[in-house]
């Protein structure tokens, strides 16, 4: 029997994972074009962290805060910056996946939107905007930087899951493609879904 | 393989009942490794080790590791020269990123095979010195962890780096009367690439303590445990993080309530680290239970 209980504790081995805090960035189209290509660009997403006021020792203290690496490295490495291009289907009505944070602890405030021309995916052909069929075919390769907040959320181990939905109004396209760039980037809203 | 070979080993092996003598003249309270080896000494020992570590930049990458192990040790001389000493680490660990997302482990760890030779102090019923050459080799026994997906564990969360690494180094112990004892070693490793294409820098540790003993059955003791260790390789590229001289204090306090029997608990401080980092190590709690068989 004791043989057996040292077998058993000598040879059994076990692992779990448990999932951490998670941040989904979805788009959605109101309303949704009925074009042949209909292409939004997004190159870069950032959560804005909510500022916070500094504690009043590090105020005192004159020791600063140095990184050890900076630049693109903490760039590449930041939790809260995801840089994969994405394109957000105008024609399309249902939700679509922009972007996965697995974020530090802390209360985020904003989300900031790099629209920028594609660097990933041919059916943009190198652009921000492109529209085509119907008779119409716009691009743009304008790059526009949106920052859109919202009511401050948590994110802990009480709070480990949100969901972000940013909303586009596509209208029917303007007289070109800048045009129908900058009117579609003015309807863009953002909708803060907790999850538990 | 590895585990096909400690059930055998476990299967096969019966209890001792050897008594080897218990009138050995020399009244300090030793470890295993700092002891005095005579032919047919067999000496077990467990000990418990409770240690934390965080590395990684805040609100960036992040991680921290704890770990709650268990050493099962035992000695055996065979020869007057010669001693055999085997450890088998049982580990729970759990790493959490900067997400909070855990990942746990536990299970057997990496076993350690040392043959001590005993080169000063052989043969002589109360020795001041005990000079001993040391040859051990780590074995990568760790089975490597999956999640019930079957997704393995990141390199960080597994029991160890899956390598063999052989060691050699020399320990001294000199006793100084009934009340005094100090305890010195060098050894050096050089560990072979392991798991995920790991390849530990080589390092070297130096350990040196004195003991008190101002009563028969209780020895204070006091030291420096000192490593450095050469930068890592992971999949070829360096990774010099964790690279540099780690030095703790120590301290323990050795009881022997009955004969045959003696505990001892300690703490390891870390205080000096020249590792780049951002790395920082918590004290290292530990509690030893040794029987002389």
């Amino acid at each position: 029997m004791s043989r057996a209980a040292v077998l058993f504790f000598v040879l059994t081995a076990c692992a779990e994972r448990e999932p951490g805090l998670m941040v989904s960035v979805t788009a959605e189209v109101a309303s949704p074009l009925s074009l042949d290509t209909a292409t939004l660009s997004i190159e870069r997403v950032e959560l804005v962290r909510c500022e916070t006021a500094r504690p009043w020792w590090r105020t005192l203290s004159p020791i600063s805060t140095a990184w050890a690496h900076g630049g693109a490295d903490v760039e590449a490495t930041d939790p809260r910056v995801v840089v994969a291009p994405v394109l957000v289907a105008l024609t399309s009505g249902e939700a679509q996946p922009v972007a996965t944070f697995a974020p530090p602890p802390g209360s985020v405030c904003a989300v900031s939107l790099t629209f920028a021309p594609s660097t990933a995916d041919a059916r943009a052909q190198g652009t921000t905007l492109f529209l085509e069929g119907a008779g119409t075919r716009q691009l743009s390769t304008r790059r526009y930087v949106v920052t859109k907040s919202f009511d401050a959320r948590a994110l802990d181990e009480a709070h480990p899951a949100l969901t972000l939905r940013l909303r586009f109004e596509a209208a029917p396209p303007g007289a070109d493609g800048d045009q129908t760039l900058a009117a579609l980037l003015a309807t863009v809203s953002v909708v803060a879904d907790e999850r538990t | 393989m590895s585990r096909l070979l400690l059930l055998v080993l476990v299967l096969t092996a019966g209890w001792s009942t050897a008594c080897p003598t218990c009138t050995c003249a020399n009244p300090a309270l030793t470890t295993i490794g700092a002891d005095q080896p005579f032919a047919g000494r067999i000496r077990l020992a467990t000990t418990f080790r409770a240690w934390a570590q965080q590395d990684g930049r805040a609100e960036l990458d992040r991680a921290a590791l704890r770990e709650l192990r268990l050493d099962l040790t035992a000695s055996w001389t065979p020869l007057e020269r010669l001693t055999l000493i085997l450890n088998v680490p049982l580990q729970a660990r759990e790493r959490t990123d900067v997400s909070l997302a855990k990942e746990r482990g536990f299970g057997p760890g990496e076993l350690d095979l040392t043959a001590r030779v005993l080169l000063v102090g052989a043969q002589t019923f109360r020795p001041r010195h005990l000079i001993s050459l040391l040859a051990s080799a780590r074995l990568p026994t760790a089975p490597t962890l999956h999640d019930a997906t079957g997704s393995a564990l990141s390199l960080d969360a597994q029991l160890g780096p899956g390598a063999f690494v052989p060691a050699l180094g020399v320990s001294w112990t000199a006793f100084i009367g009934d009340r005094w004892s100090t305890f010195a070693s060098l050894t050096g490793d050089v560990p072979l690439e392991g798991r995920y294409g790991l390849r530990i820098g080589p390092g070297v540790q130096v350990v040196g303590a004195a003991q008190f003993q101002p009563i028969r059955w209780l020895g204070l003791r006091a030291g420096v445990d000192a490593r450095y260790e050469a930068v890592s390789f992971l999949r070829g590229v360096a990774s010099p993080e964790l690279a540099g001289l780690l030095t703790q204090a120590l301290a323990d306090v050795i009881v022997s309530p009955v004969s045959r029997l003696l505990i001892s608990a300690g703490v390891r401080v870390p205080f000096v680290d020249t590792r780049p980092g951002p790395v920082s190590s918590t004290p290292i709690a530990s509690l030893t239970v040794l029987v002389d068989l």
